[in-house]
């Protein structure tokens, strides 16, 4: 039987469905009888659908291109 | 500092034909909207130091060689392979061998950490419980967002790169490998334990409604 550790580990690649059967299986088990890994992978599975959708504005450093273009006709020339 | 305009061309052909064309209006669009992932993937790479130097040269490479895209992929993805060709020439260049793993060593306290388990592998404490469960909720807590995007602006460079490749561009593995030259048990590492670090984001968040 997998560990509370073991389902850390790997429940990205559970939730990315990267594993095989049999571990999968073995995580599902593992589910059944945790409460508190049940409750990890759902809150794992939020942070997945949420982040992105959060993350639009992760570009916040402005950036000034036509400076970065006056640099590369520079080297170019 | 100049605040990047909104996007003037919203249709990828017109921007390409305008690119092709020698437009630099274009050709800002393009830095505008590609300059932070190519730094992202730059640093992941051959790190901070080289990072800057790499992302110059590759848009260097961009500018003579726009008129030979032959859109086989999106812009995007052209953009995004020639930085990374020219981070790894970089390294080899420098004779470095920097791995990833070395670069991104595993934060303590996370949830990987091996103090957080007992010798059985069982958890020491419960997982925290969250009393805003539902993703629309979430996506309300405009303080959230802020902690969030702070968060991944810190991220070690591998982790934000790989995550970003990932789950918000959406990036296959094989093409993250490709990428960012690591195999695809450690892109998916990467992506885990960034994950895991904006968890506890939010976890912190739930608890104390601040970052």
């Amino acid at each position: 039987m997998l560990s509370c550790k073991d389902v850390t580990a790997l429940s990205s690649d559970y939730l990315d469905k990267n594993l095989d059967g049999t571990l999968s299986w073995k995580i599902r088990l593992h589910l059944v009888a945790c409460r508190c890994c049940r409750r990890f992978l759902k809150h794992l599975k939020i942070t997945k659908e949420v982040v992105p959708q959060f993350a639009h504005g992760y570009e916040q450093q402005p950036v000034d291109a036509e400076i970065i273009l006056q640099k590369i006709k520079s080297q170019e020339e | 500092m100049t605040k990047s305009p909104p996007p003037a061309y919203t249709d990828e052909q017109d921007l390409i034909t305008a690119l092709v064309a020698g437009d630099d209006r274009a050709f800002c669009e393009i830095i505008n909207r590609f300059q932070h992932i190519m730094i992202t993937i730059a640093r992941a790479i051959c790190g901070d130091t080289f990072a800057d130097d790499v992302v110059q040269d590759a848009w260097i490479a961009i500018h003579k060689n726009i008129c030979k895209f032959e859109q086989r992929s999106s812009l995007k993805t052209w953009v995004i392979t020639i930085v990374s060709n020219e981070a790894k020439a970089r390294l080899r260049r420098e004779s470095r061998k920097v791995s990833l793993e070395e670069l991104d060593g595993e934060t303590p306290g996370s949830y990987l950490d091996g103090t957080q388990f007992a010798h059985d592998g069982h958890r020491l404490t419960p997982t925290p419980a969250w009393h805003i469960e539902s993703p629309e909720q979430l996506l309300e807590e405009k303080q959230l967002q802020r902690c969030i995007n702070k968060t991944l602006n810190i991220l070690p460079p591998a982790q934000k790169a790989a995550f970003l490749l990932r789950d918000i561009e959406q990036h296959s593995l094989e093409n993250i490998c490709e990428i960012l030259q690591v195999s695809s048990a450690n892109v998916r590492v990467l992506i885990h334990r960034a994950r895991l670090t904006l968890m506890q984001v939010i976890d912190r968040y739930q608890e104390t409604g601040t970052c």
